[in-house]
């Protein structure tokens, strides 16, 4: 039978248990364990992990884990594989894949920035926190509500920006951003791309895994500012472009647009200001 | 000679998602966006031949291969590339004191992706097993023939010990090997396991740049990329 174990110094554990609870640091090997809830800091190695919450750091290699939770920084050697992670520190990973990957909690503010360096993969990476977008990533859906700086072109399927978002390109089928003042790209091009004051979750957000609810969330209503805008379907409101591409493009309210270029359909708001509108 | 994005999509027929979903999957190379200024900031243009052969391809192959296929046709592996001295000497598992050994055992400075995996289970064996220099030279020189025949990486490479004298065996993964018992069996790696860590780890390092060939070199074969001119990023 499993046994729970209650660690206060520095321990060194191996084998499986039920429930481990450690107020020291404590290292663990090729273990098969229900739960972990450490205060300090876990060295784990070739073990499987259901459930971790830890208040330090997490260093692990070959490590498969359903839920984490870590308060601390995270290092990650070998192929890591986490169900759901959400991590407040930085990481440091060679491989890590995750379905549903935070940054951040959601009731503790982070004001430091984090840093993220190695290789991550996940089916959704949600952003929480001042986070710089500065690794080697393979995101399905990105969903952004803390500020986030990228410094080179941002690219996944579903991109959300729900915050702040600097960055000089977003290439996504389908961009989503909510108005936020000092939201600064230089060019966003997909499928889709909307730009709303306000957000309501549709259906295919809906249908994303998450961590976090994001019901209707409304922005400052600040005009933002996107250089170039490429995408089949174009839904802009409160935006201030050079130029805006599109098969079917709808300009909204109070949107600046020197130029428009459309294919097939286009609506333009009676408070929007839009420069020369061409027929491709 | 280049062409606008308006142009290109015109002439192509396909739309904005497509051709920025093939930029995201890497079936069109970020160099070949190319953007000049016009009098609404900046406008994207590209290399007119390279763009339309490229898009032609895909539009053509898309129904038979899957976009995750077509960019592997498309963007060099890092299985055809040549690796340099200083290659090695950036691949972390590779002991840097064994490089020197390497290069006299082959007798060349450029190895092979293959010939890299095993150079790399031979480092791992000497590090983590205390080889001396010269098991290294005498492993070397005996599996040297055999590595042109391997080309792919479902093997195995196996650490023996005799006598006080270490041997390596290179197996095939799924095949079963009677070893003599009295030959002890000291380690074992995976040669897939080494390939797939690799190519994670260093795949921003040995990310070799699209169409460094001369146009003239693969005018037949849109999907043609050049494996000896490719350039390390």
């Amino acid at each position: 039978m499993k046994q729970n174990t209650i660690a206060l110094g520095e321990k060194h554990l191996e084998g499986d248990y039920h429930r481990i609870l450690a107020a020291g640091d404590i290292w663990l090997k090729d273990s098969k364990t229900k739960s972990i809830y450490t205060a300090g800091d876990i060295d784990i190695e070739n073990s499987c992990i259901r459930k971790i919450y830890s208040a330090g750091d997490l260093t692990a290699k070959a490590v498969t884990i359903g839920l984490g939770k870590v308060a601390g920084d995270l290092t990650l050697q070998g192929i890591c594989k986490v169900d759901k992670l959400i991590v407040v520190g930085d990481i440091s990973a060679e491989y890590l894949e995750c379905t549903c990957l935070r940054n951040g909690s959601n009731n503790s503010k982070v004001n430091n920035t984090l840093h993220w360096s190695g290789f991550i993969k996940a089916e959704t990476f949600e952003s929480v926190a001042p986070f710089l977008l500065d690794l080697d990533y393979e995101f399905a859906t990105m969903i952004i509500s803390g500020p986030l700086v990228a410094t080179e072109e941002i690219a996944c399927t579903n991109f959300y920006g729900l915050d702040q978002i600097t960055a000089p390109c977003i290439n996504a089928d389908l961009i989503y951003l909510l108005t936020n003042d000092g939201t600064e790209v230089g060019e966003l091009v997909g499928s889709s791309i909307t730009i709303e004051t306000k957000f309501k979750p549709d259906k295919i957000f809906k249908s994303i895994p998450k961590t976090l609810r994001y019901n209707d969330l409304y922005s400052d209503k600040s005009l933002i500012t996107i250089e170039a805008i490429s995408s089949d379907k174009v839904i802009i409101n409160s935006v201030k472009a050079n130029s805006v591409s599109g098969i079917d493009v709808v300009i909204g309210d109070l949107c600046i647009v020197d130029e428009v270029v459309y294919q097939k359909s286009i609506k333009i708001s009676d408070k929007a200001v839009v420069g020369r509108v061409v027929k491709q | 000679m280049l062409i606008s994005k308006k142009d290109l999509l015109n002439e192509t027929g396909i739309s904005y998602g497509q051709l920025y979903r093939w930029k995201r999957e890497g079936l069109i190379p970020e160099e070949w966006f190319i953007k000049q200024p016009s009098f609404t900031g900046q406008e994207t243009f590209f290399p007119k031949a390279k763009i339309l052969k490229r898009i032609n391809a895909i539009k053509e192959l898309k129904d038979q291969y899957s976009l995750e296929e077509l960019a592997k046709m498309l963007s060099p592996e890092v299985a055809e590339r040549m690796f340099t001295e200083k290659d090695l000497q950036v691949i972390g598992e590779i002991y840097d004191g064994l490089i020197p050994c390497f290069c006299k055992v082959f007798e060349k400075n450029k190895f092979t992706y293959v010939e890299v995996l095993f150079l790399t289970a031979v480092s791992i064996f000497y590090k983590e097993h205390d080889l001396q220099l010269i098991d290294v030279e005498n492993i070397c020189s005996g599996l040297i023939q055999y590595l042109p025949e391997i080309k792919q990486t479902d093997y195995l490479c196996l650490l023996l010990e005799h006598n006080g004298t270490y041997f390596a065996v290179i197996q095939d993964e799924k095949s079963t090997v009677y070893m003599d018992n009295r030959i002890k069996h000291i380690a074992k790696v995976r040669l897939n396991d080494i390939s797939a860590n690799m190519k994670i780890k260093y795949r921003k390092r040995f990310n070799f740049m699209f169409d460094e060939a001369d146009e003239d070199d693969k005018k037949d074969n849109p999907l043609q990329v050049p494996s000896s001119k490719g350039v390390l990023a």
